[in-house]
């Protein structure tokens, strides 16, 4: 790992070579991917598991799966239909979605037994990898691996509430007697077997049958992967892993279909744009509607901008070359031998839905872009399906997440960045394995913040994204989302909120107060609706009050220990009382009986109230029962 | 044959008086803005963004259960005629005739709900042969 600055090891990024290797992205997509990029510009994409077969002919994932890929032992990045061997929280297995479920249970989704071929296996055993060799039995030829201690799937069910929490553990064998066809190619130099350790040394289980030279015959040969569940460490059968599968993109004339196995596609977090990007090929569209229903309209004024936009640049490419730097899509050392071919031709013939031979981004799926996003997802598509060494076509399948309106996905994942070198233009690849290693070297450097312009989505953390904005702010406003924008303010105004409650000395008098929470209640349902965290302080304030509306709107009276909770908590943080909380307060006199000093009036009330250390939110102390409360906090006389 | 110019479209409210009254149909005021934006004059054009539209809404008020979720090939066909609607070619809109033959089938919706893609199928068929 490098590292930007030697204090702080989160902040560790990886380049180069090693950037794509640790991202698992081949370096012909990446070419392609960076292609239209203009010096100093860039694009994030996230990291999603590495395969564990890649370098066969796959379909990716597209937004009509809406299952999570496996990410773990010989599935990894595929869609196994037996939910035990889906994506793994905490050891658990997530299952499958409902949607696909259904297709699963109605027999609609089609699926593929997954071949596998030695090599990907072993590849699995290295110190990074998940899998171990279990045995080899050399009579049926079966050689099973099983997963390292602490790795795999690991359910632990009931069956009745009253039953015992079941393990079970998964198997996967192949069989090196049955060998198959399956055609390799590897798009990724650093898994050809030259280059792998694990294919130049004969695993111990298998040296007592195998010589080197039969080992590595084997290591590039299909073979069905199998897979065993045992139950409470009872062995049970193997059986073929059986995977989502699609049928390949036909080309044009061809009678045949191919069933291929589905695998990840490649997300992008964001798209950097160049600031001189017309307005119009900025504006963000929908193809899809908030209850995912088509948007007819969405999709044919994504289709106009998108080709007056196209038109735009092509009109420019076309003059010659003199000019064409200042462009976004013209400035690549390489694009003339890939872009020229485009831009000769129409926006139609780019982007055809009818015409399957050509590489296409499907319209339907693109849900929330930009027209400059659109084309360039459009472009890269287009340009990576004529390398020779590509199994997987349109690695894109959709919009950029910073564009998405549902939640995130988890933003503390790896990501890898393709960027242009500011001055030299040459690609640069960067590997940050956290959120705040692509915060600190990418998207906060003020040299590609001045040059790329990117929007950061309203629903990602404010916390983390708040000092990219104030960046933004500083050399590229326009580049900042309306929405975005919206968020950002009312965040820093409950932040503002938060720094004054925390300076202020509690038992301040009510006249004295600056800011109250009352006024920033309408910035924190701006920050709840785009599932914002909320500081600390207002946090806790926030609680106490909704406690108290949960409480009328039930129709009850105010339990007394939630009303001097809200009470305590109010005060704690130097506020008025809400007026639902004064109200309470006088209710709450007139109903309870005793003891005599909680019938006097409100402040006395809230001093008793801070005594009772039973309650919560008491600070030991700051209130201790014996000593009287420093003058500024003690009850006034005339209350 | 009649000339298509002459050809009425098709109105909204006749396909919900034929289909029965979706929960939260789009207002006619609604698609003629749309169709307007879209500067979709012609009168099969007119019947066909009609007919595409309140099966969506259908679909939306779950009149159309699909399956319980909306299927695939569904956004699949609205894209098509986007796209047909984007070049005005009547070679996008054979895919979609047979896109809607599968539909038809996936949705498994009662003989009167199902008449919305019928009506659907027709106007595709009426745009194709006006081209």
């Amino acid at each position: 790992m490098k590292n930007l600055a030697s204090s702080d090891s989160t902040a560790e990024y990886l380049a180069g070579e090693q950037a794509l290797q640790a991202a698992g992205i081949p370096p012909s997509f990446a070419e392609a991917a960076s292609l239209t990029l203009n010096p100093g510009e860039f694009v994030v994409l996230r990291c999603s598991a590495k395969p564990a077969a890649y370098n066969q002919k796959a379909n990716p994932k597209t937004g009509l799966y809406l299952s999570k890929s496996s990410g773990h032992g010989a599935v990894a990045a595929f869609f196994p239909l037996d939910p035990d061997l889906t994506r793994l929280q905490n050891n658990v297995p997530i299952g499958h979605h409902k949607k696909d479920r259904l297709k699963i249970e109605q027999g609609q989704q089609k699926s593929i037994e997954l071949k596998v071929t030695l090599l990907d296996l072993l590849r699995r055993t290295e110190a990074n990898g998940d899998l171990e060799i279990h045995a080899y039995d050399a009579a049926s030829g079966l050689l099973s691996f099983r997963y390292k201690n602490g790795c795999g799937p690991k359910k632990n069910c009931r069956l009745q509430s009253n039953d015992p929490e079941l393990n079970i553990s998964v198997e996967y064998a192949i069989n090196l007697k049955e060998a198959k066809d399956l055609a390799i190619h590897y798009s990724r130099p650093w898994d050809k077997p030259e280059n792998l350790l694990v294919a130049k040394t004969v695993p111990n289980e298998l040296k007592n049958h195998f010589n080197l030279a039969q080992f590595q015959e084997l290591l590039e040969k299909g073979y069905i992967l199998n897979y065993a569940k045992h139950i409470e460490e009872k062995p049970s059968p193997f059986k073929p892993v059986l995977v989502f599968a699609d049928y390949a993109i036909q080309k044009k004339g061809s009678s045949s279909v191919e069933l291929l196995p589905v695998t990840g596609d490649v997300d992008e977090l964001l798209v950097g744009y160049p600031a001189k990007l017309p307005r119009y090929a900025g504006q963000v569209f929908q193809t899809f509607d908030a209850d995912g229903l088509p948007d007819t309209l969405g999709k044919v004024r994504l289709l106009r901008a998108t080709k007056q936009y196209f038109e735009e640049i092509k009109e420019t490419y076309l003059k010659g070359n003199s000019g064409l730097l200042d462009h976004p899509y013209l400035n690549s050392i390489d694009a003339s031998i890939y872009l020229k071919k485009i831009f000769q031709g129409t926006f139609e013939e780019l982007f055809s839905p009818h015409d399957n031979q050509s590489a296409n981004f499907a319209l339907e799926r693109a849900g929330r872009i930009t027209p400059h996003e659109f084309l360039y997802n459009i472009i890269t598509n287009q340009v990576y399906s004529q390398y020779p060494d590509v199994n997987i076509h349109n690695l894109y399948q959709h919009g950029a997440d910073n564009r998405s309106p549902y939640n995130p996905s988890p933003l503390d994942a790896p990501s890898l960045t393709l960027r242009r070198n500011l001055l030299k233009g040459e690609l640069e690849t960067i590997y940050c394995p956290s959120l705040h290693s692509l915060l600190k070297n990418v998207l906060l450097d003020p040299t590609y913040l001045k040059n790329c312009c990117f929007h950061i989505n309203p629903r990602w953390p404010m916390d983390k994204f708040m000092p990219v904005i104030e960046k933004q702010l500083k050399f590229q406003a326009q580049s900042i989302f309306p929405e975005t924008y919206h968020v950002y303010l009312n965040y820093r105004k409950v932040l503002d909120f938060e720094k004054w409650t925390s300076q202020q000395p509690t038992y301040q008098e009510p006249s004295k107060f600056n800011s109250s929470f009352k006024d920033i209640l309408p910035c924190l349902e701006v920050l709840k609706n785009y599932n914002q965290n909320i500081p600390f302080r207002t946090k806790e304030l926030l609680q106490a009050y909704e406690l108290l509306l949960n409480s009328k709107q039930e129709g009850h009276l105010y339990p007394n220990k939630a009303i001097q909770g809200a009470i305590r908590v109010f005060k704690k943080h130097s506020q008025p009382l809400p007026d639902e909380l004064a109200r309470s307060n006088t209710s709450l006199a007139l109903k309870l009986p005793e003891p005599p000093i909680l019938q006097r009036s409100s402040p006395s009330l809230l001093w008793h109230s801070f005594k009772d250390p039973s309650l919560p939110f008491f600070e030991k102390e700051s209130y201790n029962e014996k000593s009287e409360p420093p003058p500024s906090h003690r009850p006034r006389k005339d209350d | 044959m009649r000339k298509a110019s002459h050809r009425p479209a098709i109105a909204l409210e006749k396909m919900i008086k034929m289909i029965g009254d979706p929960m939260s149909p789009k207002s006619k005021e609604h698609i003629e803005k749309e169709l307007q934006e879209l500067n979709i004059t012609k009168p099969a054009d007119k019947g066909l963004y009609y007919a595409l539209q309140t099966v969506n809404e259908l679909i939306r008020a779950n009149k159309i259960p699909a399956n319980q979720e909306v299927v695939p090939e569904w956004h699949e066909i609205d894209s098509q005629i986007a796209y047909y609607f984007f070049t005005q070619k009547a070679i996008h809109l054979e895919k979609v005739e047979q896109e809607l033959s599968v539909v038809k089938q996936q949705f498994q919706s009662s003989p009167e709900e199902s008449l919305a893609l019928v009506q659907l199928e027709k106007n595709i068929q009426e745009c194709r042969k006006l081209k």
